[in-house]
Order: C-alpha cells, then sequence, then structure tokens
C-alpha cells in the first residue's frame, strides 16, 4: 500500500471509529500511530511522533483564551445575564406573531457574544424560553427548534471556542477570527428572526402562540431595563472592545471578562462559594479535554504531512481542473456529512487539516475559510441522528410530551437557513473578513 | 476467603486509590486556572494604569496551561467527559446490552493502551530533563557537591533545563515533564479500570465503611 492509501484509509478509520463510540483523541492518536507505523514501518518514529505533539502542543500563550473565556462563559449563565437580556428583548418583540421565538434570537445573539459554547446557550434557554412559549400556546416543535436553532449562534458570535479551535490548527491570530464572527454571526440571527416572521405568515400552524397583552399592564420601568441590559453590555465592551481597538490581546480580554463576570455574578448574589468552586472545577474539565483533542489533532495533521495526504489531494483537484465552486460544495457536502455523526471540534480539527493547503494557494483568506468551515460544522449539531444541541436541549427540558424526533423536526427549517447563511458567507467573503481592514 | 474475591477487593482499592489521585490533581489544577485569572488581571491592570508590564506573564500563562491540562486530564477520564459521540452505542446498547458492553471494553481497553503509548513515549524526555540537573550524580561542570543537602539541591535546581527567559521567568522542566507523564500514566489505569469493570463498579467500590 502506498503512504497515501494509507493515510486515506487511516481518515475513514478515524470517523468509523469515533462513530463507534470511540474517544475523539484515542481515535486521532491511536489511528495516527499506527499509521506512522505502518507506513515508515518503525515504530519507534512513530514513538516520535506521539512524543512531539504530547509535550509541546499546549505550549501556547494564546490556548488561554480556552480557560478564561469558559469560565467566563460559566459566571455569566450562573448570574442569570440570559434570562435578563431575554426578559427585555420578549417585551420588544411581544406584538408580533413569533414573538418570543424571536425575542429567544435575538437574547441569544447577545448572550452569544459573552459565552463560547453552544451547550451552554441551548440549556440556559431551554430553561427560560420553552416554557415561555408553551405557555402561550406555541408549537411544542416551533419552540424547542428556536431554542436549537438559536443556540448555534453561541459558537459563530465571538467569543466562541470553535473560532479559538479553528485559529490553532490554521495558525491565524484569534483576535482575528473573533472580529471576523461577528457580522455573520448577526447576519444569521437576523435571518433567523425574517425567517420565523415568513413562518409565522405562511405556516401559522408550525408556529402557533398567540401574542399577549400580560406586559402591557406591567410595563418594564427605564431602571429596570438598565438594571438588565447594562451589565452584558458592559462586558460585550470590554470583552470584543477590547481587542477590537487593539488595547486588550484575546487573552486578556477574557480574563478582564471573567473578572467582570465573577464581580456581576458576587453582588448579584447569585454566586455561593460552591458554584464558584464549581465553574472553576467545569472550567478545567473542559479546557482538558479541548486541549487533549487538539494535542491529538496536532498528532494527526502531522500525520496527513508525513503520507502527504493534503498534497496528492490538491494534486487530484488540480488535474481535474475543479473549481472554487466544486471545491467549496465538496467541503460543505463533506461537512454536513461529518455533522450527522461528529462534534463541531472534531469536525473542524479533521477537515480543516486536509483542506487548508488547498484553499491558502488559491489565494483564499484563512479566516474567511474559518468561519465558512465553523458555521458548515455548527450545521451538524442541529440534525440527526447526533445533533448535539438537540440532545441538550431534550435533556434539559425532561418533559416526556416532547421527543428528540420533535426537537430535530423542529430545528430542521433553522439548519436549512443555516445552509441558506452558509453560501451567502461563501459567496461573499467581504462579510467576514470585510471588518479587518 | 477465596483469592478470587481477594483479587476483586485489591482491584477495587487500586481503583479506589487512582480515582483518588485524579481528584485531587484535579483540584490542585482548577487552582492553577483561579491563578491564571489572577495573574492576568494583575498584568492588564498594571500595564494599562500603572504602565508597569507584569513581565514574564506569557512563560507564567504557557506553564499554567500545561499544568491545567495534564493535571486535569485524569479527572476528565475518571467523569467520563473525554469527548466522544456515544449515540451508536447508547442505540445499540439498548437493543443489545451485550453488544453495548463488548464495546465499552473494546474503547476503553484501546484507550488505556493509547495513554500508555503516551506515557511511554513522554518518560524518557522527563528522564533527561530531570537528569540534566544532576541532583544525585556529580554535576560535569559548575561547583561540586558541597555535602550541604539543602544547598546542594539548590545548586542542582539551578542546573535543570529550564522553561521561559532568563531574567524573567524560569522554571525547571522536570515537574512539568513529570506531571505529564504520570498524567498519561494514571489515565492508562483509569481506562483500565473502565474496561474491566464495563460500568459495573459502582457496586464493588461501595466498600462498608463509605456509605456516609
Amino acid at each position: 500500500m502506498s503512504p497515501v492509501e494509507i493515510g486515506i484509509i487511516s481518515v475513514v478509520a478515524i470517523v468509523v471509529l469515533v462513530y463507534l463510540g470511540l474517544y475523539i483523541p484515542v481515535a486521532l492518536g491511536t489511528v495516527s500511530f499506527v499509521a506512522i507505523w505502518f507506513v515508515s514501518g518503525k515504530p519507534i518514529l512513530a514513538i516520535n511522533f506521539l512524543r512531539v505533539p504530547i509535550g509541546d502542543s499546549v505550549t501556547e500563550y494564546e490556548f488561554a483564551t480556552i480557560p478564561l473565556f469558559t469560565f467566563m462563559g460559566l459566571l455569566v449563565s450562573k448570574a442569570g445575564l440570559g434570562a435578563d437580556i431575554y426578559d427585555v428583548m420578549n417585551r420588544a418583540f411581544r406584538k408580533i406573531t413569533g414573538g418570543i421565538g424571536m425575542a429567544t434570537v435575538g437574547a441569544n445573539a447577545v448572550f452569544a457574544a459573552v459565552t463560547g459554547s453552544s451547550i451552554a446557550s441551548a440549556s440556559v434557554f431551554t430553561r427560560i424560553s420553552v416554557p415561555e412559549m408553551l405557555r402561550f400556546n406555541y408549537n411544542p416543535r416551533f419552540a424547542v427548534g428556536v431554542v436549537a436553532g438559536s443556540s448555534v449562534l453561541g459558537m459563530i458570535i465571538p467569543p466562541s471556542a470553535m473560532l479559538i479551535i479553528y485559529s490553532f490548527v490554521a495558525e491565524q491570530s484569534v483576535g482575528d477570527m473573533f472580529l471576523a464572527g461577528i457580522v455573520p454571526g448577526i447576519i444569521l440571527a437576523a435571518t433567523y428572526i425574517v425567517a420565523i416572521f415568513v413562518m409565522g405568515r405562511l405556516t401559522p400552524g408550525f408556529v402557533g402562540g398567540q401574542t399577549s397583552d400580560e406586559y402591557a399592564a406591567d410595563p418594564m420601568t427605564t431602571a429596570e431595563v438598565l438594571s438588565k441590559t447594562v451589565p452584558i453590555v458592559l462586558l460585550i465592551t470590554i470583552v470584543l472592545g477590547g481587542i477590537y481597538t487593539g488595547w486588550l490581546t484575546p487573552v486578556e480580554a477574557g480574563a478582564a471578562g471573567a473578572l467582570a463576570a465573577l464581580l456581576f455574578a458576587t453582588v448579584r448574589r447569585r454566586l455561593s462559594l460552591r458554584s464558584f468552586w464549581e465553574s472553576l472545577l467545569e472550567t478545567g474539565h473542559i479546557t482538558a479535554s479541548i486541549l487533549f483533542l487538539i494535542t491529538t489533532a496536532s498528532l494527526y495533521s502531522r500525520m496527513l504531512g508525513f503520507v502527504a495526504l493534503p498534497n496528492e489531494l490538491n494534486q487530484f483537484l488540480a488535474a481535474n481542473e475543479l473549481d472554487f465552486f466544486w471545491i467549496m460544495a465538496a467541503y460543505v457536502v463533506l461537512m454536513l456529512f461529518l455533522g450527522t455523526l461528529l462534534d463541531t471540534a472534531s469536525i473542524i480539527l479533521i477537515v480543516v487539516p486536509l483542506f487548508i493547503n488547498i484553499i491558502e494557494p488559491m489565494g483564499l483568506s484563512l479566516v474567511w475559510f474559518g468561519i465558512i468551515t465553523v458555521v458548515g460544522a455548527e450545521i451538524g449539531l442541529l440534525t440527526p441522528p447526533l445533533g448535539i444541541s438537540c440532545f441538550v436541549i431534550k435533556t434539559t427540558l425532561d418533559d416526556s410530551r416532547i421527543s428528540l424526533k420533535d426537537v430535530f423536526l423542529g430545528a430542521l427549517p433553522f439548519a436549512f437557513v443555516m445552509l441558506l447563511v452558509l453560501i451567502v458567507l461563501i459567496r461573499f467573503p467581504g462579510l467576514s473578513i470585510g471588518i479587518l481592514n | 476467603m477465596s483469592l478470587r474475591t481477594n483479587l476483586d477487593r485489591l482491584a477495587a482499592s487500586i481503583s479506589q486509590a487512582a480515582d483518588w489521585v485524579a481528584t485531587i490533581a484535579n483540584a490542585l489544577g482548577t487552582i492553577v486556572v483561579l491563578v491564571l485569572v489572577a495573574v492576568m488581571n494583575v498584568d492588564v491592570v498594571a500595564r494599562n494604569f500603572f504602565n508597569a508590564p507584569f513581565r514574564g506573564v506569557v512563560e507564567v500563562v504557557i506553564f499554567s496551561m500545561i499544568l491545567i491540562v495534564f493535571l486535569q486530564l485524569p479527572d476528565v477520564i475518571r467523569v467520563n467527559r473525554l469527548t466522544r459521540s456515544d449515540g451508536f452505542m447508547a442505540v445499540v446498547g439498548q437493543a443489545y446490552p451485550w453488544v453495548g458492553r463488548v464495546l465499552t471494553r473494546a474503547v476503553d481497553g484501546l484507550a488505556c493502551v493509547f495513554m500508555a503509548l503516551a506515557a511511554y513515549a513522554t518518560w524518557p524526555v522527563f528522564v533527561e530533563t530531570i537528569e540534566s540537573c544532576s541532583y544525585i550524580t556529580p554535576p560535569e561542570f559548575g561547583p561540586p557537591f558541597t555535602g550541604n543537602l539543602l544547598t546542594d539541591l539548590f545548586e542542582a535546581t539551578e542546573r535543570c533545563d529550564y522553561f521561559g527567559t532568563p531574567g524573567v521567568f524560569t522554571a525547571p522542566w522536570w515537574p512539568v515533564r513529570m506531571v505529564i507523564t504520570l498524567s498519561a500514566g494514571l489515565g492508562s489505569v483509569l481506562f483500565l479500570f473502565k474496561s474491566i469493570y464495563a460500568g459495573r463498579r459502582l457496586e464493588l467500590v461501595r466498600l462498608p465503611d463509605q456509605d456516609n
């Protein structure tokens, strides 16, 4: 067997093993180890290949963004900032059909700017927004679908764990990736809101619900609105403002954001010593699992380089004169396919090393490519059989009237909207990278 | 008591000891997270408001990242939070419980082998970095041993292969290398017991004196 064939078999083997339930870092590491052994015939070389990334790939300053933003996100959820912003949004949209749905999307978009994880968004908004929609007779499928669909904003709007992961694989600056994520995130949120409006008009049965004048009798005072919005706006200003003006590096922005979130949570008395420790513990767990994943993914990408698979793929594309359109079409289809099985981080870590050598020589921006990758891979959060956001919602909801199938069916229109936005983002790179100039 | 139950007990206590070590390492790693937040904020404030940057902050951050990851990794394994997608396993396990069990054993067994390989691969680096200090053997350069244990210990630590930038922040490499190797080794042990017990271990570990 030629090295390239072994490489192709390895990639397939990783996907199959992960599907069978093998830990993703173990799958990446073991298969890469065996592949290097087979190709070189020297087990000692494979051991050396294993040693380097384990010792050295964590030694990167910007990795510190992961624990810092994770910690900030956990504190923000505990401080109830998500529920606050939802409250305000809900009043703004109350007169429109599907209004609570739109409020959920809007609140999610704002909340996403202070958390880096879709899982956090999904679990917070399942608890606050789904019961509210059910109370106003919304279609349960629509209710859970909105939460699932808008939860993906958490990983597109910075700070985002996925943008950080991509920036390591592609060796791009975390700050650039964050800034590039802002406009696409806003576009996606706006498109969701328009889509809900259209669904409310064309398929009112799917949306359901009724408008309410419950709030009219109980208007929010300006002071209340301010106390519910100022903390989150302040946090966004510190983090994104700090990075945009260059006043803070992404790592510093994460630290400052974490401290500010800690202060808010303490002042509002929403943080006991116990839940503070739990947040720290959770931060450590998430950091260790993401970085171990990145470590083994770096072994995998070294293995790909060793068997020269990316070069071969490049030559194959050149020989067949495949142009931009077909490469992108293939890339999106591949991500959608993997998205049905794998989680977002794994998709990014598996496909980016394969494609990056094709994208760069074409003169395309790797920052733009990162946004495409993250949005494309995130669609998988919504698609069966393994849409993680949908699982989180089902588990958090714990309501036997709503099945996992309902969640998936409800999320489907939103997955479709994501695909449309993805196509727009591919067609118009300026939407992502315009902000950097 | 039969040999079988004795073995069972031995295995259960080793498994429990491994869990304990993982939990303690996890708590240490958690404290490092807090240190990281504190150090970064001191730097931001000192640099922007007092124009006095905290020298060596980059080194401290990198150093603490390695510690966070490898101190917490065993606990991540212990509480089953290592990244995986177990949807297929759950579906199959429901329809055919024995297939699910075999699959669990195989997966954890393979993970055990991989972590052992990682420990084996990183072991020589640890040995090399600790030998660079020549704690026991006479040093190849620098002053010879004085006979005073503490003085010699400090002298030796000065000689170690170091991490960081001289004059800003340096720390000997070996403690970090040791954490990496031990972390991988402990991970391997934890996976071994997961594979052996395959979900049954709660009953086994629950010895009578721990019911509180």
